[in-house]
C-alpha cells in the first residue's frame, strides 16, 4: 500500500525549474520527513500533493487518485501548508467553524481538535490576537478536521515554545501509530529524526533520497571528535587524521574526523606517540544533520524549508 | 451551498455587516432625509425644490415611483460600495493566504467560486431591501412636512415601482460586484482592485464619457445608473439591463477563468 506515488513530477515556474523530475512512493501510515535546503521545492512540491499547484510534467497519485482530480482524495486529507492562513477578525473556534461547514466535517470535530492540540480557553478570543504558536495549533486543529487519512504539515512546530514542540512531535508520532501517514516538512532535523520512519529529501528541485530514516543514516560517516590539551597542537591531529586517511576540519575548539567509530582507540594511540595530551575524545553517533550534509554537500545554514 | 454557508459566517461579522451594510442603509437614509426636507414646489423636475440645494421637487416625490426616487439616485454609490465588497472579500483570500485553507477544502474551484460570489449576492441583496425599506419609511414619515403626497405610492402601480427599482438596483449592485471580483481574480489586491474599479465608476468613464458619447451611453457606469433609474433619455431600460447582464457576465467570465486555472503560490 502507497500513500503517495509520483512519476516524473516536475514543475517550472518561467525559467525556473522547482520541481526536477521526482518519481518516489511513500508507505502508507506511519509518519514522513520531508527536508531540504530553503527553495529547494519542497513548498511547490506539497502544493502540487494538493491541488493548489498544476504540474507542468508528469503525474502523482495521493490515497490512490491522481493530482488531477484533486476533489477525489482531498475529502480525506487534512493540510498545515507554509504559515496558518485564517480570517484575522473571526476568532480560532469561528474559523474552525468555517472550515468545517466548508468540508461537512462534523460540528462536535471542533471541540476535539481544539483539545487535541491545547486551545481549549482561548477558543474564543479572535485570531489577530493568537500568538505565533497559537496560530500554529490552530493551523494544525484545521488540518484534523476532517479525520484525515493524510495530514500534510508544512512547518508544523514554527512558532512553538519547547512544550509545544514536544506536544506536537508527540501528537504527530501517536497519529503515525494509528495508521494515519503524516508527511511532515520541517527546517529542525532534530524534530523529523525525532517524529519519523521515512525521509524525503530534495535539493534543488531533485530528489536526493527517499527511503527509511535508518537506511539513510548509514549513508553518513560517523564522527569522531578529538581536542587536544594544548590547542596548538590540534593541526598536527589533523595530519595524523589525514595520514590514516580521513577527513578532517578544526570545529569548535576541537578537530572532527569523519572516520569509523573503531578508528578513535587507533587515533589515542597515534595522539599519544606523537605526544598529544588528549583532553576529549568522543565518537559522534550518525544524525540527520550530518546525512542531510552528506547528501546535499551545504553548511548548515542551508537547511530550512 | 456548503461554500456559500461557510461564507455567510465571515459575512455575518460586525465588521462587515456594520461597514458594508451600515454605509448601504446609511447613505440610502441620508439622502432621503436630504431630499425630502429639501422638497418643495409643484414641478415635476430635479431642480424645482424648495431652495438651490433641493435635489427633488414635492410633485415628483408624489409620484408613483416618488418612494423610491431618492434611494435609486445613489445607484453610482451603491454600486461601487458592492464593487468594494467583492473585490474585498476575494482579493483578500489571497492576501491572507485563506485562499490555500478554502482549495484544499473545497478543491472544485468554480464551484467554490459560485459558492462566494452567491453568498455575496444574497449579502447585497439584503441589504439593498433593508436600504430599500428604510428609504421608503422615511419618506413616509418625512412626506407630508415635505408636502408631497404619498397616495399613489400605496397603489399597485406604486408597489410595482417599489419592486422593480429594488430589483434594478440590487441587480446593478451584483454585477457592479461581479467586476470587482474579476478585478480583484486579477490583482490579487484589495487595494488595487477597489481603487481601479472606484476610480473607473466615479471619475474615469463620467468624464470621458463626456468627450465620447459611446462610453457615456454604452459603458458600466452609465448601464447601471440608467438601470437604477429605470432608464435615461440615452439609455432605454431594456438595454441598460441587457448591458448590465453583459458587464456582470463578462466579470463572471474573467474570475472563473483565472480562479480554474491559476496556481496558488500565495
Amino acid at each position: 500500500m502507497t500513500s503517495i506515488e509520483t512519476n516524473g513530477l516536475t514543475k517550472d515556474f518561467g525559467e525556473l525549474r522547482a520541481v526536477d523530475d521526482i518519481s518516489m512512493t511513500l508507505p502508507d501510515g506511519g509518519v514522513i520527513g520531508l527536508i531540504g535546503p530553503n527553495g529547494a521545492g519542497k513548498s511547490t512540491m506539497i502544493r502540487m500533493l494538493l491541488g493548489l499547484v498544476a504540474p507542468s510534467s508528469g503525474d502523482a497519485e495521493v490515497l490512490g487518485q491522481s493530482i488531477r482530480n484533486p476533489s477525489a482524495y482531498l475529502a480525506r486529507v487534512g493540510a498545515l501548508i507554509e504559515a496558518p492562513a485564517f480570517h484575522p477578525s473571526l476568532t480560532g473556534e469561528e474559523n474552525l467553524r468555517l472550515l468545517a461547514t466548508l468540508g461537512g466535517h462534523p460540528r462536535r470535530r471542533i471541540s476535539g481538535v481544539i483539545e487535541t492540540v491545547g486551545l481549549t480557553g482561548r477558543e474564543r478570543d479572535r485570531y489577530r490576537q493568537y500568538s505565533l504558536g497559537m496560530k500554529q495549533r490552530l493551523g494544525i486543529a484545521a488540518a484534523l478536521l476532517p479525520d484525515p487519512d493524510l495530514l500534510v504539515l508544512d512547518e508544523p512546530t514554527n512558532g512553538l515554545d519547547p512544550e509545544g514542540i514536544v506536544e506536537i512531535r508527540q501528537l504527530i508520532s501517536d497519529l503515525g501509530a494509528d495508521g494515519k501517514t503524516v508527511l511532515v516538512s520541517s527546517h529542525l532535523l532534530s524534530e523529523i529524526q525525532a517524529a519519523c520512519e521515512w525521509i524525503v529529501m530534495i535539493d534543488r528541485g531533485a530528489m536526493v533520497f527517499s527511503g527509511p530514516l535508518d537506511d539513510l543514516l548509514g549513508i553518513a560517516q560517523p564522527t569522531i571528535r578529538a581536542a587536544a590539551e594544548d590547542q596548538y597542537r590540534h593541526h598536527d591531529l589533523i595530519q595524523i587524521a589525514e595520514g590514516a586517511g580521513f577527513h578532517a576540519v578544526l570545529s569548535n575548539d576541537g578537530v572532527e574526523i569523519e572516520a569509523p567509530a573503531t578508528w578513535a582507540a587507533d587515533l589515542n594511540r597515534l595522539a599519544w606517540h606523537a605526544g598529544i595530551n588528549l583532553r576529549e575524545l568522543q565518537v559522534v553517533a550518525n544524525d540527520l544533520e550530518g546525512a542531510f550534509f552528506a547528501m546535499t554537500g551545504t553548511g548548515s545554514k542551508g537547511v530550512g524549508k | 451551498m456548503r461554500v456559500f454557508r461557510s461564507e455567510w459566517i465571515k459575512l455575518s461579522r460586525r465588521a462587515t455587516l456594520l461597514g458594508f451594510g451600515g454605509a448601504i442603509v446609511g447613505f440610502a437614509a441620508l439622502i432621503t432625509v436630504l431630499m425630502f426636507l429639501g422638497a418643495g414646489g409643484t414641478d415635476i423636475g430635479t431642480d424645482e425644490g424648495r431652495g438651490p440645494g433641493a435635489l427633488a421637487s414635492a410633485a415628483t416625490l408624489s409620484l408613483t415611483d416618488g418612494s423610491v426616487f431618492a434611494v435609486t439616485r445613489v445607484a453610482t454609490f451603491l454600486t461601487i460600495i458592492a464593487l468594494a465588497l467583492f473585490a474585498s472579500n476575494l482579493a483578500g483570500e489571497f492576501s491572507k493566504g485563506t485562499i490555500r485553507m478554502l482549495f484544499v477544502t473545497e478543491p472544485r474551484r468554480i464551484k467554490a467560486l459560485a459558492g462566494k460570489l452567491a453568498a455575496l449576492a444574497s449579502f447585497a441583496a439584503a441589504w439593498v431591501a433593508v436600504a430599500v425599506g428604510v428609504s421608503i419609511a422615511l419618506g413616509a414619515v418625512l412626506a407630508s412636512s415635505a408636502g408631497v403626497d404619498t397616495t399613489s405610492w400605496w397603489t399597485a402601480e406604486g408597489f410595482a415601482a417599489m419592486a422593480g427599482a429594488y430589483a434594478s438596483l440590487t441587480g446593478a449592485m451584483i454585477a457592479a460586484g461581479l467586476i470587482g471580483a474579476a478585478l480583484a481574480m486579477l490583482t490579487r489586491s484589495s487595494a488595487i482592485s477597489i481603487s481601479v474599479g472606484a476610480a473607473y465608476l466615479m471619475i474615469v468613464e463620467p468624464l470621458v464619457g463626456t468627450f465620447w458619447e459611446t462610453l457615456g451611453e454604452w459603458g458600466p457606469a452609465a448601464a447601471f445608473g440608467a438601470l437604477a433609474d429605470g432608464g435615461t433619455t440615452s439609455i432605454g431600460y431594456s438595454v441598460a439591463a441587457a448591458l448590465t447582464i453583459a458587464y456582470g457576465l463578462v466579470g463572471l467570465v474573467i474570475s472563473s477563468g483565472v480562479i480554474s486555472r491559476r496556481d496558488v503560490t500565495s
